[in-house]
Formats: structure tokens, sequence, C-alpha cells
């Protein structure tokens, strides 16, 4: 698989700066037909608990996890995890993998039809089941499909101490079905699992969720891709966020790779691009003093698939120093447009109307500025937009909640600026 | 015959050697680097690491950490860029013409550029200097020199067309494609091969063209200068029918196919806007050039944007050649105090330049053929900002060269150029121009008479003149009088 990486940056910096800003875009031309290098592995955790009896969910989630099956190419191990106050194992018998095959799939879905709702929910527990499964596939591309619907009934701390312990080793995409599950819950595990979070408002759209993760899952091809970030002495990386396709913070996932070194996990790619916002801090030099304030390689293990530099050049030229460049402006403002949102939607459920409205309008200013359409859609439905240049909001009296969490959960995804600086 | 480039040493030099064959500095690391002309040392050494992990990685000029120099550039331990070939470049054409190209202090690269061909008794050069608010402009640099220069090639010496007869195949015949020089800016190729030696009849009527008096009026007179604002085929078509119509002042020929060469580097430097990186559609790749053909006494030049050409005598001040396309000149063309309109923060804005957003340029040229021994000077204003007054410009090029080599002279203004603060990149050529050397005594002593005779149908070409749309005041009209005397 081919990768390559551009960084797009304003190099050159005023004297006495020593912030260096830079979007990093990384590109994989995807295996040579989208071979995988690496085996698969997919593990499909859905809720059973209690809740899930209302509206039909269970139903709709057995239709869902088996067309996820169905979506799972041959050869490829998979499992089912039952979520209940523990985790219990669907399918294969407990502690196996199943290969996939017309018949091992067949066999899944009756299993799947024996899925009943009763009982807690327990996402640590199920977590920790599925790394169990994963870990006996070292070096697999890992992949696991969380539905809940709920919160989490575990002791207050439990789910973080799994999370930490697991963290990296694979993959998580939540969904939340119906509105009584936590945004902030789902997001935490997304975001330890470098997955995605989202919500599916109707149990009938289950299923369309459910095939379009596996399709993706299934176009993966490399496992454990690494962003490698080399930085000199008395430099430190005061950032390293994903920005496109949506706003990931990795900056705490940083793992020492040598000196002065570090390797932020990507997890899995496939044919793709993503853009990464890294943030240095140097010490300043004088003017025409040109440094390099971090080289950005792409890895796999010790293979270096390709590399960015990242520049600092001072200069006594403000024409020079006060360029904007609108790689960077534009996702600082998508940064700022997910936190604005989230921050909005704190202060509004905390009664604070005052904050919320200000949150709210800088939120409108940023999507609209940003061209993010879809963004501008979900807040139209929890705010009256006035005027999106100045900002000027009114908050609804009555937000759906499901409207709510669908702002929240798509706070962070971000749109693509174009190329030329 | 030799390509001299300090930085590129490392390529070379012969394996193992401890110093420079060039320019005799040492090549290992460490000690010796951070002296010499080239401020800022440690671009000395090994151009490209072959192996990042090889112990004859560079020491860092930044922290000084042993082996601390990546294939790239940069010092694995701090961060700092190290040094480029391109940060100090020089040319020797032996006792015909030198050329030096540094960084400078405060910039962290060369966007100067130049070009250094020379033969016997003849030179070509070019000097470009990058606009800094373009996108890439050491890219529209380099290739502006190297276009320009290779089409400078072009220039015929008058005494191979007197000898040889047919026009196009002059100098340009003595060079084979073989001998392109391998790196643009930096080469110096020898045209020793240049064997015509007519004597002073045969360049007959432009003798006393330029009269060296103080006042420089005959000089002046003679002296053709207008905005070319031809196309370059255009440029070239009048360039060949100013030789082909073999009764044009050799000299105004030459400056034809310089106003050919800028008009060639322009479109090079247009072509750029559309290649690589995608940023420079949005500010695209943009230079200033000063380029000069000197054939013997004859000399022809030509310039787009504030790089300069001097002339320089054994004493007076300098007379400088070129009339900036800035807006300084501009505002004191239009009667504004020259003092005041330098010291505003836009007396640097550029009114012209070489770039696609620069629309039809109109390289302006001129050209005279020397009566007395004198000095061409091109540089970019890296230097002559540091030397407004062409009283201490001429002093300090006097010094400079004072019992020095022309490559230690142009080394010495380049360090005095980054003593006074190096706040841009500076680039200086060195061209002395010899006059014809008179078969007896009788000749200097008759210029005055020889001045009259032929100077005069000199001009009256002049106005005529092909190597520019010509405008007939231009040559001999005293009010259209060159730049040099604003200063």
């Amino acid at each position: 698989m081919s990768y390559t990486a551009e960084a797009f940056q304003n190099e050159y910096l005023a004297l006495g700066a020593s912030e260096v800003n830079a979007i990093v875009t990384v590109t994989s031309t995807g295996a040579a037909g989208g071979v995988r290098t690496a085996g698969a592995t997919e593990i499909i955790i859905v809720d059973a608990s209690g809740s899930m009896q209302a509206e039909g969910r269970i139903g709709a989630a057995r239709q869902a996890a088996k067309a996820a099956v169905e979506c799972i190419d041959d050869g490829v191990h998979f499992a089912i995890i039952a979520g209940v106050s523990t985790a219990q194992q669907l399918f294969p018998e407990p502690g196996r993998l199943a290969v996939a095959s017309p018949e091992t799939r067949a066999a899944a879905s009756r299993s799947i039809d024996r899925l009943q709702a009763s009982g807690g929910t327990a996402m640590g527990a199920w977590l920790l089941l599925a790394a169990q499964l994963f870990a006996q596939r070292p070096g697999d591309i890992a992949h696991a499909i969380l539905l809940t619907d709920g919160d989490n009934g575990e002791r207050f701390g439990y789910l973080e101490q799994v999370l930490e312990s697991i963290t990296g080793r694979f993959t998580v995409d939540c969904r939340g079905v119906g509105t009584n599950w936590k945004v902030s819950e789902l997001r935490k595990i997304a975001t330890a699992m470098l997955g995605t979070v989202d919500i599916v408002a109707r149990p009938i759209e289950l299923t369309a969720a459910f095939q379009q993760m596996m399709t993706t899952a299934m176009g993966k091809t490399s496992a454990d891709v690494q962003l490698k970030i080399w930085t000199p002495v008395n430099t430190t990386v005061r950032f390293v966020k994903q920005v496109e396709p949506q706003v990931t913070d990795l900056t705490g996932k940083r793992v020492e790779d040598g000196p002065r070194a570090g390797r932020y996990p990507l997890g899995s790619w496939g044919q793709e691009s993503r853009d990464y916002h890294v943030c240095v801090q140097v010490t300043p030099g004088a003017a025409g003093d040109e440094m390099l304030a971090a080289r950005v390689s792409v890895v796999e293990g010790d293979t270096v698939h390709a590399q960015a530099l990242v520049r600092a050049v001072w200069t006594d030229d403000t024409a020079l120093s006060t360029r904007i460049n609108r790689q960077v402006a534009h996702y600082t403002g998508q940064a700022e447009l997910a936190s604005a949102i989230q921050e909005g939607l704190a202060a509004r459920e905390s009664g604070d109307d005052r904050t919320a409205t200000l949150k709210f309008g800088r939120a409108a200013q940023l999507a609209h500025a940003s061209g993010n359409t879809a963004t501008s859609e979900l807040l139209a439905k929890v705010v009256e937009i006035e005027d999106p240049v100045t900002g000027t909001v009114r908050l609804r009296r009555r937000v759906n909640a499901e409207d709510e969490m669908a702002l929240d959960t798509r706070s962070t995804k971000t749109v693509r600026v174009g190329r030329a600086q | 015959m030799i390509v001299v480039d300090c930085a590129s040493c490392g390529d070379e030099r012969d394996a193992g050697a401890a110093f420079c064959e060039a320019c005799g500095r040492a090549l290992e690391i460490g000690g010796s680097a951070p002296s010499g002309a080239g401020e800022g040392g440690g671009r000395l050494g090994a151009g490209d690491d072959p192996d990042p992990s090889s112990a004859r990685r560079r020491a860092c000029p930044h922290c000084r950490a042993a082996r601390a120099v990546g294939a790239d550039g940069y010092c694995e331990e701090c961060g700092m860029l190290a040094g480029r070939p391109r940060d100090h470049i020089e040319a020797d054409g032996g006792a015909v013409a030198a050329a030096v190209s540094d960084r400078g202090r405060r910039h962290h690269r060369n966007e100067d550029a130049m070009w250094l061909a020379v033969g016997e008794a003849a030179a070509d050069v070019v000097v470009c200097d990058g606009v800094s608010a373009s996108f890439d402009p050491d890219a529209a640099s380099d290739i502006a020199a190297r276009t320009a220069g290779e089409l400078l090639a072009a220039a015929q010496h008058p005494e191979d067309e007197v000898a040889g007869g047919a026009s196009g195949d002059g100098l340009a015949a003595l060079l084979s494609p073989g001998d392109k020089p391998e790196m643009s800016g930096t080469a110096v190729r020898d045209r020793s091969e240049s064997s015509a030696h007519g004597d002073g009849q045969a360049r007959g009527g432009a003798e006393g063209a330029r009269h060296e008096g103080p006042a420089g009026k005959g000089a002046e007179e003679a002296r053709h200068e207008d905005s070319a604002g031809e196309s370059a085929e255009g440029a070239r078509h009048d360039a060949d029918e100013a030789v082909a119509d073999g009764d044009a002042t050799p000299a105004v020929a030459i400056a034809g196919v310089v106003a050919a060469a800028i008009a060639g580097a322009a479109e090079a430097v247009v072509s750029l806007a559309h290649t690589g990186d995608p940023r420079r559609a949005a500010s695209n790749p943009a230079c200033t050039i000063v380029a000069a053909a000197v054939r013997g006494p004859h000399v022809g030049f030509g310039w787009v944007g504030d790089s300069r050409a001097y002339w320089l005598n054994a004493d007076g001040p300098a007379e400088q050649l070129t009339e900036d396309d800035s807006w300084a000149a501009h505002m004191v063309k239009l009667g504004a105090d020259p003092i005041e309109a330098m010291d505003d923060p836009r007396a640097h804005a550029i009114t012209a330049w070489l770039g696609a957003d620069a629309g039809p340029i109109m390289p302006r040229v001129g050209a005279f053929t020397a009566t007395h021994d004198g000095l061409l000077v091109l540089c970019s204003d890296g230097l002559w900002n540091y030397l407004p007054d062409p009283e201490a410009f001429a002093a300090t090029v006097r010094d400079c060269a004072a019992g020095r080599s022309l490559l230690e002279a142009a080394r010495a203004l380049v360090s005095f150029a980054n003593r006074a603060g190096g706040a841009d990149n500076i680039t200086v050529a060195l061209v002395p121009v010899h006059a014809p050397a008179p078969p007896a005594a009788g000749q200097h002593a008759g210029q005055p008479a020889a001045g009259q005779h032929a100077g005069q149908p000199a001009a009256g070409q002049l106005a005529a003149g092909p190597p520019a749309a010509g405008s007939p005041a231009a040559g001999p009209d005293p009010a259209d009088s060159p730049a040099a005397e604003d200063n």
C-alpha cells in the first residue's frame, strides 16, 4: 500500500514566535486490488439489555446484525457478542472465532435469531471480552461494532479503566439507538478506540448503519498505521489532532519511540485520505534561521511509508509571517466549531442559556464560513439561526432529543478545504 | 573549463580529499567551517549525505552536535538547517569575470541566482533576485538566470562577425552542447577557442562611442536606453536584424540579444506558475533580472526590476547604468526628493518583475562601447542597499578590489554587505571591460576626434536602433539621460 504525506503550513514566523502549525494530509492509494496485507477480525457487540425490547429495537438489532454478518468477507474471522449484565458470546462457541464462509454466516444468522433482550448494560465487560477474542489474532485488522441503547450500568470508573487497558488494540465504531443513551459515554469509547460515534434515532435505520460500518471496515487493508513525529531538542508537540474526516485528539495517545520521537496510532487504513493538525512549540530563532520543527512520518511497524517536513523560518518580513495558511485556518475553525457545539450543548443542559446562545452563535458563524452545511443544518434544529454571518442565533424552546444528540455526535464531522493555499 | 561551487565541493572533489580543490577550504567538518567568505559556515563539506547513518555526517553549525546533520540538511538534534548548496555560490572566471552569491544574514535561503559564462574578452553575466513575497522565488530566479544565460550565448562577438561573416555562428557556435553547465547560475564557461583577433579596424565605427569624460556626456549620448516592449520573438528578430545589418553598432546588437534573453527568461519564469506546488498558481514565482553581455569593449545590458548594473572608471563615482523599476525610482522621476523617496516603506516595492502576474514585460536595455578600461558591476539590492551613494559604491568596490583577484574582490563585497547587516541575499558579479588596445598612444590622444566622427554615426544608428523599439529621441537626447544622473 502506498502512502503520501503532505504538509501545509505557513512556515514563516514572526521574530519571537514559537508556535508552528501544520496540516499534514495523509493519503493512501490502498493496496493493489484492495487486498488486505493483514488478516482481519470483526466482532459485533449487540446490546441485549431489557430496554432493547422497547420500540422493536431488539428486532431491528437482529436484522442489522444479520445484515452486518452478510457483509463480512470470506476468510475474515468474526464473532458476535450479546451484551447483557455480563458479556456473553452468541457466536461461535465461547472463546472461539469463526471464519467467514456461507455456512458460518448462515449459522451466525441463526444464532442471532435467538438473541433475547434481558438484563443490564455493561460496556466495559463487553469490550473486555472482545479484547480477549481479538488477542487470539495479533496483527489482524481488528474492528468492532458496538450497539447500545442505554447508559452503562457498571460502577463508576470501570469503563475508563477497561478502555485504558485495551486502547490501541482494536477499533470500535459505536452506534446509539433511540435517545436514552449518553453521547459522552459512547464518544469516550470511540475516542479511546479510534472509532466513530453516531446516533441511529430509529431502529429501522439500523440495518443501513451496520452495513455501512461493515463495508468501511472491510475496505481497510492495513491494520495498525501510526504517525511518527520527530521533533528537535527543546521542542514539544503541543497537540496532534485528526481534523478530517472528523476531529479526534490524538495528543494523549503518544507512545515514546526513541529519542525525541513519538508515535500516535491512526488505526486501520484503506484507500482514504485524512488530515492531521500538528502543533509544535519551538524555541524562537533569529531572523533567517530555518528549523525543522517536526518530521512527520507515516509508519507501519518499522516501515516508513511517507514523510512530510514541518518547517519554521523566522523572518522580519511581516508580509511573509502574517500570511494565513488556508488549511491551518480552516481546520482550526473546524476544531473550534466542534468544541463550540459541545460547550453550547453542555451550557444548555445546565440551564446557562446565555453561554449556550453565545457558543451556538459562534458555531453557526464557523459552520457558515467554512461551508460545513451538514453541521449548519443540524445546528438549525437546535437554534434559530437569524444571521450566520454575525452568529446571531436564538435558542429553540423545544428541541427533539434526537436532533440534539445528532448535533452532538456529528459536531466533530469536518469538511475538507481546497488544496491551494 | 571549471565549475566552481563551493557548497557542492563534496561532489567535485576527489575521494579522500581534505581540502576543496576550488577554494582551498577545509572539507573536514567542524574546525574551520564557520570562517571564510561564506558567512555562517557549515555550508561546506559534503553536500548530500549518501548514507544518513554514516560517520561522515557533518557537525551542526548551530548546536555544534557532532555528526548530527541528516540527509535532508537539518540537524538531528536541534532541527536547525545546516545549510544549502545555494547559500553561498561562487563562479570564478579568472581575470575575465567573477561572481559570488550569498544568502546574507537575515534570509533563510538564497533567493538570488546568477549566471556567469566567460570566454576570451567575453562574458555573459546574469543576476536575478527572487521576489520574496511570491511563492518559490528561488525557483524563479534560478530558471531566469539559467535561461537568460543560455540565450546570451547567442550574442555574437563583433570580431567573429567581421572575420566569419555569417550571422548566428559567432560565439554561440563555439559552445557545443556539451559545454552546457551542469549547475545553473554557477557555471564558468571557457571560450578560449574564441580565436578571432581583430584589430582596431574591426571595431571601426564604434570607437569612441563611449566617451569617458568626467561628465560622461559622450557615454550618455552613445548609450541607447529604451523599453524593449517587444515579445521575445520580436526582440530576437531585431537582434538578428542588427547583426545582419552589419553596420549597426556592435554594442547595440549585443543589447538586442540581451533584450531577447530577458524576454526568454520572462517566459521561463511565467511557465513556473503552472508547475510544481499548487500554491505557485496563487502566488506565482517572480524575480528581477539584470543581464549583460560583454564582447571585447562592447557591452550590452538590460534589466527588469531593481537589480542593478554599474560602470566604474579608475576614479570618480560609480555610474548606475540601470534605473530601478521601483516605487522610489518612479517617485524620483516624478520629482520627489530622492532621500525621502528611498526612506519610504514602499521604496523597495518594485514596479516591474518577471512572473506570471507581471503582464507583458518591458525589459529596458542599454549598450555602450568602452573607450577606457573600466569595471562592470552587476548586483542585487543586497549589496547596493548598503551603498546608495555612487561615490561610496565606487570607493567600496575599489577598496575591495585593491590587490585582489576578481573572485576575492567579489567575496570581499559580499562580506562587506554581510558586515553591514546582510539583510538580504547578496549577489555581485564583476566584469572588467577593456578598451581596445590602442595600436599607438596616438589613438588615445585622438579620442575626442574619434568621438566626433565615429561616435556620432553610432548615436545616429542607435536612434534607429534595432535592439529595442527604438524611440528616435532615446539615443542622442540628453534629456533622456540615464538613471545614473539621478544618483
